[in-house]
């Protein structure tokens, strides 16, 4: 077999591929192996007994491009960067001298929750928002957290989500999902506005608010498709996290920097933030987009929260130091 | 090479101004693809002139550039 492009199909070339997917399948996929647990506790480890979630035969692609070239597919969770795999976790590069391709699949599931939908119980990682008083836009962002303070539940966003940039009255009605998702005022309202730290032109922390759950029965810990957090942690660079948003959903990316000073654009001006966290998505896609303001990022493997959401680029993703949000409005995870 | 600290303490002593200089926006401690640490700027433009003018203010500092494009509240 030689890795010459196949023009037509080869019936002995095509023979010799699916005889190596078979070996190759049966080795690595196995319902009764890690992989046989939630995918959100199993989907970090680079090893290919937790990371391959399918084996094929398909064409190869590189640089984005289809090649023409058939290969044994391997479909993995993620598609670790080569420095970060051990030579004893690393897939072959060919199998007898046929060609290989690896491609991210993420984690197969029969349902991927949509995050502008009506939520009851409401949960994080769906969309959440305010209204403007003069009705003259409609917006909506992402649920964090369900956090507490004495007793009492509240859902933790970003104050850009919840207080307008410091503009909304405490009390104000919060909904579930945010009016620009399709939310009414009338039957909609999960919470009001509680407490936020305010914006201010430099120095700042965070940009985080929260509201008061108008029961504790309207919303719910778990994460969208990852599950409720365990815990907090500090994020550290090179640190793999995942998270659940309105707009991108479920995304993996990697700590760039825990220490970055930005200014960020907001409608009532640039704003300069101290030691933010710095992501960058593992895939082609972005780890986040508007409206992914307010996610929650948690350490994959871990569930351990370390940092909220709040603003990027189209390449880079920023967000506050989760422990700092909560000490700063005095909060806990339930 | 330069340590974790040092390059802090280069970030504590460039930030403010960088951040001030028209096409930067961001500055902070990341590492090479040799794990080595290093300034990260973050460039809302990328121009040969923000290039220079960040290079003029942090000297012989191991520097990243990052044409990151601005930053906006999501």
């Amino acid at each position: 077999m030689t890795n010459d492009k196949l023009t037509e199909t080869d019936a002995s070339a095509l023979a010799d591929l699916y005889k190596a997917k078979q070996t190759w399948s049966e080795r690595l996929l196995k319902a009764e192996g890690p992989t046989s647990f939630t995918a959100r506790g199993a989907a970090s480890a680079s090893a290919p007994a937790q990371n391959v979630v399918g084996v094929g035969v398909g064409e190869k692609i590189s640089g984005g491009q289809l090649t023409g070239v058939m290969a044994v597919k391997f479909f993995v969770r993620v598609k670790y960067p080569a420095s970060q795999v051990t030579k004893a976790e690393a897939l072959p590069a060919t199998i007898d001298g046929l060609p290989v391709d690896v491609e991210e699949a993420g984690t197969f599931r029969a349902f991927l929750p949509n995050p502008k939908a009506k939520w009851r119980p409401a949960q994080p990682g769906s969309s959440v928002g305010y209204r403007e008083p003069h009705d003259a836009y409609r917006m909506a962002g992402t649920f964090g957290a369900v956090v507490k303070k004495l007793g009492v539940l509240y859902v933790l966003s970003n104050n850009h989500v919840l207080a307008d940039e410091n503009r909304l009255p405490i009390g104000a009605p919060i909904f579930q999902p945010g009016l620009l998702d399709g939310g009414s005022p009338s039957t909609d309202g999960i919470a009001t506005l509680a407490a936020f730290v305010p914006l201010k032109p430099s120095g700042n922390e965070v940009d985080a608010a929260i509201a008061k759950a108008n029961s504790a029965a309207l919303v719910k810990k778990d994460v969208l498709y990852i599950g409720p957090p365990n815990g907090t942690a500090t994020a550290s660079i090179g640190m793999i996290v995942h998270k659940f948003g309105r707009t991108t959903s479920y995304t993996v990316g990697r700590v760039s920097s825990v220490a970055t000073d930005v200014t960020v654009g907001y409608e009532t001006g640039n704003k300069i933030f101290d030691n933010q966290i710095i992501i960058v998505s593992l895939t082609a896609t972005p780890f986040s987009r508007p409206g992914d303001s307010g996610s929650m990022i948690l350490q994959r493997g871990t569930r351990k929260a370390v940092g909220l959401l709040f603003a990027g680029s189209t390449t880079h993703t920023i967000a506050n130091h989760f422990r700092v949000v909560l000490r700063k409005l005095g909060v806990t995870l339930p | 090479m330069a340590s974790e600290a040092a390059i802090k303490k280069a970030k504590q002593e460039h930030s403010a101004a960088l951040l001030q200089t028209p096409g930067v926006c961001g500055v902070g401690v990341e590492q090479d693809k040799r794990g080595q640490f290093v300034l990260a700027v973050h460039l809302s433009k990328d121009t040969d002139a923000v290039r220079q003018a960040v290079m003029a203010r942090v000297g012989s500092v191991p520097l990243k550039l990052i044409a990151s494009g601005p930053f906006r509240a999501f």
